[in-house]
């Protein structure tokens, strides 16, 4: 007993002096993937950052895209054609990274075998990208060309003002095709994987954590700081908050709702304002949200106010819109609370007082949070609909798999922005877009937003505009609740080169210890 | 006749009233202090269970948000939200005076809402009296817990039945009749022992969830299908070893049918094991729930149980120490005095006391 009391109390001090620069991060849930091409989520994409390097990255204050594995770029006077110039890096194991790697990532991302969610988003800019994806052209007509080993040039469909920030994303990754050949499937395996990015995985625990180590390959390697840093996999944001306030976690993502009182008063929980909307999703294309006016009478049914400013507390803006507002753009807010027009709405729909109304599930990821939120809205549709919902809760892996089925008729949906403009956020709901849960399909929609990506400046933005005004006004599509807030608990004056920023993505990169 | 003869008396020579099996059984019990108490009390939960609809006051769903977290008193809740806003707005006070200025909006808002509770004292609403405080959205605990209780014994409740029901009828015919019988029914035991509990439940929720139907059905049908299991096995092995015993055979002798020995003469004799397994094993459905109701599976709001309550509790007992304990105490009582009346109820059942004082 003695002895073992020794031991541990040897190791503690260890582990208070040797791993000083190892970071533990409260990850919120269970990745469901390490394959960039593949990644749809937040908890995922915190391993993007950490492991893969695209041709910029995200500016840890700014969110805005800066030079990573590409030095410099040139963009053609007609906003056309965008010319990358690679710098001398090395994958993990050795081999230089070429342009060839991107233009395979990229494909990889497009091939409609890969299946990857995310494809839409370089259909939207790279010229061919669309069709290749969808099995009408073929991967030698798509936009994006290696000119040699260290250069990169990407044909695009419009002049996009945002597509290089775009680059900073998971879905514009670089591949290492020889690992991928080799191992298929399993090549996100510890062992297997091989990464351009300043971490490389080590050890991956099933519900538990997933460890990754500092990678000496990497070509800024003297300018990474933290020795390894392990995501925790652990859902509850109870015991997360009680092993950060032991000192057992660094940086905790998200917080425990219902401790806002107690966390509000801490120095080390850092709000700001995101770039991101928690919405409630409903599937359009199934009974009774077929009828835009069951889906307006919900939206009009729900007193996101209250909920903001009474339950939450955490400084969220409630919203009846989509896309958060920014310099150019006026966001077009859909149906507002008004409990008599909810009313009335699902009368003329043909459910006078909620009467004949089926009873619908509503399902959410297993979190204090988003559950409170459910028994909120869950108890307004009650009060102000008299209708009655089931609420059920799932692994976060299910949630996301039920979504992409369209298996669902009510669920929780939350949106953060990849880059900083509109059309991130209304992109989601082209009819054919990876990320439509809700099935939402307006050909006048899927038009503007086609426009959209043609046109520049001024005009660009009436477009997107306007094809919020068709999403919320007109369809109702989903129902906004609230634009997130940044809800983190890291003690800076600890750890440096952690910046509150508009899309909320810390590159570990810029982490180390003060 | 006794005294004709002229011997003495003693326990094997006496006139005796017949007296049966439960009311000789009901006679010790009522002797029982502890017993008897426990009885009450149960019958107590029971009472409160069956007859909480009843009560309009007694409202689990309403969400009053400007309640939320409220300590138990016995003050209106107006006059809390006051103090608690008022204790909130010293603390701010001091923080920022400390330097934190991001919290002045705070500060606002807190003043402001004291305004609000002030103004709106003499609301009816604001009249209302939470003895055992509220949760998160402002519900009341008590009716919380109550209505958790009558889930959580709702459960115990049909475990416990179709484990004594399923249970011993399966025991009792395969340990009596045995041979191939009793090899099928044990079998076929063994497979539902060896089938983990929590893959049969995923799989009947997976079969039978429909669309906006709660799951609490199918938790009954799933904690009834795996609830008999243990009992069957214990109860066969106590036929079988009381069925070649000397009253078995009279009663054979005198050509007492298979299900009048069974019955009558058998079961009566293990029951002591039988109430002992039951009170032990209902606290375990009881906990079963919570853990499927933690998982998803179980209970979903707004209706909730003990368990669910407890590990909703457990969360925040740092803060609101009260949304733990008032369903934590109320399970615990009951649990202990159900394990009580369990112990109280072999006794008084046992046949081997029978017309003993």
């Amino acid at each position: 007993m003695k002895r073992s009391l020794f031991v541990l109390l040897a190791l503690l001090a260890f582990a208070g002096s040797a791993f000083a620069q190892d970071f533990i991060i409260a990850n919120g849930a269970e990745p469901s993937t390490l394959d960039p091409a593949l990644m749809q989520d937040t908890t995922s994409n915190q391993f993007y950052l950490a492991m893969f390097e695209g041709l910029v990255q995200y500016d840890p204050r700014t969110s805005k895209g800066i030079p990573a594995m590409a030095e410099s770029w040139t963009t053609s006077p007609d906003g056309m054609t965008v010319t990358f110039k690679l710098r001398d890096a090395k994958w993990s194991d050795g081999t230089p990274v070429t342009a060839q790697d991107f233009v395979y990532g990229w494909l990889r991302t497009l091939a409609p075998e890969t299946a990857s969610n995310y494809a839409y988003m370089l259909g939207m800019v790279v010229k061919g990208a669309d069709d290749y994806n969808a099995g009408k052209g073929k991967a030698e007509d798509v936009g994006v060309k290696a000119i040699d080993s260290k250069t990169l040039q990407v044909q695009l469909v419009g002049p996009a003002p945002y597509f290089v920030d775009m680059t900073a994303h998971s879905a514009f990754a670089p591949a290492p095709k020889w690992t991928i050949e080799k191992y298929g499937d399993q090549w996100t395996k510890p062992g297997n994987i091989v990464v351009n990015g300043p971490y490389i995985l080590k050890e991956w625990k099933p519900q538990d954590y997933v460890l990754v180590e500092k990678n000496n390959k990497y070509w800024d390697a003297k300018n990474v700081k933290l020795r390894t840093i392990k995501y925790l996999a652990s859902d509850s944001m109870s015991t997360n908050y009680k092993m950060f306030k032991a000192g057992a976690v660094d940086w905790m993502n998200g917080i425990d709702v219902s401790m806002i009182d107690e966390i509000k008063l801490r120095k080390d929980y850092q709000a700001s304002a995101q770039f991101a909307t928690y919405y409630i999703n409903l599937n359009n294309q199934r009974a009774p949200f077929n009828d835009v006016r069951v889906r307006r009478a919900f939206a009009a049914a729900i007193d996101k106010k209250t909920l903001v400013d009474k339950v939450l507390k955490g400084g969220q803006i409630p919203t009846d819109e989509f896309s958060p507002p920014m310099a150019g753009y006026t966001p077009q807010p859909g149906q507002g609370y008004d409990p008599a027009v909810a009313k009335k709405l699902l009368a003329d729909a043909g459910y006078p007082d909620g009467k004949g109304f089926p009873s619908l599930t509503y399902i959410y990821n297993t979190n204090a949070g988003h559950k409170l939120i459910a028994e909120y809205v869950q108890q307004q549709l009650k009060t102000n609909l008299n209708v009655d919902i089931v609420l059920q809760n799932m692994e976060f892996k299910t949630l996301i798999e039920m979504r992409n089925k369209h298996d669902f008729t009510i669920a929780r949906d939350g949106w953060v922005g990849d880059y900083l403009d509109p059309n991130t956020m209304l992109e989601l709901f082209i009819s054919d877009s990876g990320n439509n849960s809700g099935d939402h399909r307006n050909p006048a929609f899927d038009k503007l937003m086609e426009d959209a990506r043609m046109a520049k400046g001024d005009a660009r933005m009436k477009m997107l505009e306007q094809a919020e005004k068709i999403l919320l006004q007109n369809d109702q599509a989903i129902i906004p609740l609230y634009h997130y807030a940044n809800q983190d608990m890291i003690d800076t004056s600890r750890w440096g080169g952690w910046f509150a920023n508009p899309i909320g993505y810390h590159p570990p990169k810029f982490i180390y210890k003060k | 006749m006794s005294r004709k003869i002229g011997q003495a008396v003693n326990e094997f020579n006496q006139q005796m009233k017949p007296v049966s099996l439960w009311a000789d059984a009901w006679k010790r019990l009522r002797r029982n202090k502890m017993a008897l108490i426990s009885l009450w009390v149960v019958g107590f939960y029971a009472l409160v269970a069956l007859t909480a609809p009843l009560f309009p006051f007694l409202d689990y769903r309403t969400q009053v948000i400007e309640h939320a977290n409220l300590r138990p008193s016995l003050q209106p809740a107006g006059k809390l939200v006051i103090q608690k806003l008022e204790a909130h707005r010293a603390v701010l006070q001091e923080r920022i005076n400390e330097g934190m200025d991001n919290l002045k909006p705070d500060l606002e808002r807190t003043e402001a809402d004291i305004q609000y509770a002030k103004d709106h004292l003499n609301d009816p609403v604001n009249k209302k009296v939470y003895i055992f405080g509220t949760d998160n959205l402002g519900r009341d605990m008590l009716a919380k817990t109550i209505y958790g209780g009558r889930i959580s014994m709702m459960v115990g409740l049909i475990g416990t039945l179709t484990a004594v029901f399923v249970g011993i009828i399966v025991g009792a015919v395969s340990g009596y009749v045995g041979g191939w019988l009793d090899n099928l029914l044990m079998r076929f035991v063994d497979i539902m022992y060896s089938l983990p509990y929590m893959l049969i439940v995923i799989i009947l929720m997976a079969m039978f969830r429909k669309e906006g139907q709660s799951s609490i059905f199918i938790l009954f049908i799933g904690i009834a299908l795996v609830s008999w299991l243990t009992i069957a096995r214990v109860v066969r092995g106590q036929i079988i070893s009381l069925k070649n015993s000397e009253f078995v055979e009279a009663a054979r002798s005198m050509g007492a049918s298979t299900g009048r020995v069974i019955f009558r003469h058998l079961l009566p004799n293990t029951l002591g094991v039988i109430i002992v397994f039951t009170s032990l094993s209902l606290p375990s459905f009881i906990m079963n729930e919570s853990f499927l109701s933690f998982l998803g599976m179980g209970v979903s709001a707004p209706l909730s149980s003990w368990g669910s309550l407890v590990s909703e509790g457990a969360n925040t007992m740092e803060l609101y120490p009260w949304q733990l304990l008032a369903p934590a105490i109320e399970m615990t009582v009951f649990l202990f005095f159900m394990n009580f009346l369990g112990d109280g109820l072999r006794d008084a059942l046992d046949p081997q006391s029978k017309n003993r004082t």
